[in-house]
């Protein structure tokens, strides 16, 4: 390994300031002892000098691996830097997407709400309709049981009526009874005259009987006693006559009275059996429409609860809306950030380049072109190991770092670094773009 | 008037009974009868034929009484007209239970007919001729020959005993 230029100068250097100092040494000690001092003084001159150029020397150079390392670590700093800006653009192009997509589901959420809206406003129409039906449910259950009372009334009153038409019929029938009665005792009179023209007739019987004992002089009388059997028997058909027509008499008017009592005990049964089934009837209808009118008490209540719930809902969705319009308001606000973020980050990173720019002047005007002529020009860097682009320092010509020249040189040279940078990464982020191995810029360790 | 002098036409007439048994009628000469009477009560007699019915007081006399419907053997048809016929057996005095007496017929002697054959017997000589009045038919009785011979035993041995 070569030593540098500036080594071997101060090398150099120092050994001409250690042999003027020695001759100036031995002029001193040959001045006391001659005189010399003369050439001493000028030895010691020139060893003086040849310190203070040593010394400037060896300054300048330590001064460069100074300025040397502090440009290594600003490098890295830009690298991490361009890193961390590269980071936050990359979350905020995410926080980007993530508030597009919670845009787009806030829009969503909104479309949804307003569905629900009109989903619970036509329930609200709904239970109101469904009051309405409940309530004509209601009149009609309430008429009904109304009707129920007058038919019971009326079924009541249909006992009665057939009550007393029984009570008619049994007194006709009871009527019909002594009418029979009436005629029994006819009979019974009609029985004694029976008797009485059985009894004439026995009579004239016997008086034919005498009258034929008599001969001759009973012939008369046996003719009227044959005239009055004959009457007899006239009176006892007659009497038959009569009889028998009581008897029809009484039989019709006992089938008459048998008719109207069977009739009015059928009537009475069957009043009854209609009536109580009629009654059992109004009972089972009063029991159903009760039912009926407890049902619609439920139905509306449910119909009370449903209302409130709705009413609570359309409250509760439009909280809902105002904050998923509030969402959305902050959605918008967190996208315009966003693009502030955005801009800001894309000013950063053109900031970023032009920092780089004005570093690389600076090294340039400091270092001068640290472009490798010679490898042993350039101090290894800790962080050239990896493949990470840093600015190409061209070495400067001159061995002493004069910062007039430097700067100039710098200047000149770095003219078209500055032209072809942006030419070859024009979209790249400062830091991201990583070069071929044959990269010019590469320097070699 | 009229009547009367046509009964007095019809003098020379032998005059009859008419009674019914059961549905059918007889007739018995009214000179034979005594006297006739309602159904009287009647006291039972022992030991004595079914038709036997018992004696009977009539004015103080006790006279045997025969039922002719079961003499005869007719169904009792009761109209409420039950009768007895006193009649006289030789010096006795029977009374006949009839089921009613009708009248008292006087026909014309050409209106009797005989018997029919087929009655000729032992049994059917009690009924000596019969007699047709329009649709009815009238069968004439001999009361002594209608009584058997056990009949007129017993109805003696009773009026004996009555007497």
């Amino acid at each position: 390994m070569k030593l540098s230029l500036r080594v071997r100068l101060t090398a150099g250097l120092l050994a001409v300031a250690l042999v003027a100092s020695a001759t100036s040494v031995l002029i001193g000690r040959a001045s006391v002892l001659g005189h010399f001092s003369a050439l001493a003084l000028v030895a010691s001159l020139v060893g003086l000098f040849a310190i203070f150029v040593g010394v400037s020397f060896a300054f300048a150079t330590a001064f460069e691996r100074s300025a040397k390392r502090a440009f290594q670590r600003l490098q890295v700093q830009f690298e991490l830097e361009t890193d961390q800006l590269t980071n936050v653009s990359q979350f905020n192009s995410e926080l980007h997407e993530q508030n597009a997509i919670q845009s787009a589901a806030a829009t969503e959420t909104s479309a949804a709400v307003h569905e629900l809206q009109e989903t619970v406003q036509k329930n609200n129409e709904t239970a109101k309709q469904a009051r309405v039906s409940s309530e004509a449910s209601r009149l009609a259950a309430e008429n009904g049981q109304q009707s129920v009372v007058n038919m019971t009334a009326a079924f009541t009153q249909l006992s009665d009526t057939a009550r007393k038409l029984v009570d008619g019929l049994n007194g006709s029938s009871a009527n019909l009874d002594e009418l029979v009665a009436l005629i029994g005792q006819i009979g019974e009179k009609t029985k004694a005259i029976d008797e009485i023209v059985f009894q004439t007739r026995i009579l004239s019987f016997n008086a034919s009987v005498e009258a034929a004992r008599a001969g001759e002089h009973g012939r008369g009388f046996a003719v009227v006693a044959e005239e009055v059997g004959s009457l007899a028997q006239m009176s006892g058909r007659a009497a038959a006559e009569i009889s028998s027509i009581l008897r029809l008499g009484v039989e019709k008017a006992k089938a008459v009275s048998e008719a109207a009592r069977s009739s009015a005990d059928r009537l009475v049964a069957e009043t009854k059996s209609s009536s109580d089934i009629g009654l059992n009837r109004s009972e089972e209808c009063k029991t159903a429409l009760t039912g009926i009118l407890q049902s619609v008490e439920q139905v509306n209540q449910a119909i009370d609860t449903v209302s409130r719930s709705t009413e609570e809902q359309t409250i509760g969705i439009g909280e809902i809306a105002k904050a998923i319009m509030q969402i959305e308001s902050a959605n918008m606000k967190t996208a315009h950030v966003v693009g502030e973020i955005e801009s800001g980050l894309q000013k950063m990173k053109s900031a970023d380049r032009e920092r780089v720019v004005i570093v690389q002047d600076l090294r340039e005007l400091l270092l001068g072109n640290s472009k490798p002529q010679s490898p042993s020009t350039v101090p290894p860097v800790k962080v050239a190991s990896t493949p990470v682009a840093k600015p190409v320092i061209v070495p400067m010509p001159k061995s002493k770092p004069n910062p007039k020249t430097s700067s100039k040189s710098a200047a000149l040279i770095s003219i078209p670094k500055m032209e072809r940078a942006p030419v070859n990464k024009p979209k790249k982020v400062v830091g991201m773009d990583y070069p071929d191995a044959s990269d010019s810029r590469f320097e070699e360790v | 008037m009229s009547e009367i002098a046509a009964s007095v036409g019809l003098q020379d007439r032998v005059r009859y009974l008419c009674f019914c048994l059961g549905e059918e009628e007889f007739a018995i000469p009214l000179l034979q009868v005594k006297t006739v009477t309602g159904l009287p009560d009647v006291t039972r007699v022992p030991n004595t034929p079914g038709y036997f019915m018992g004696i009977m007081n009539l004015r103080g006399q006790i006279i045997s009484v025969l039922d002719l419907r079961k003499k005869f053997n007719v169904k009792p048809v009761d109209r409420g007209e039950t009768a007895v016929i006193i009649v006289e057996v030789g010096s006795h005095q029977i009374g006949l239970v009839v089921d009613a007496i009708n009248s008292v017929l006087s026909p014309a002697h050409e209106e009797l007919q005989p018997r029919p054959e087929m009655m000729n017997g032992k049994s059917s000589e009690f009924v000596t001729s019969v007699y047709a009045i329009e649709k009815r038919i009238v069968l004439i009785l001999d009361v002594l020959k209608a009584l058997g011979a056990d009949d007129k035993q017993a109805i003696e041995m009773l009026g004996s005993r009555a007497a």
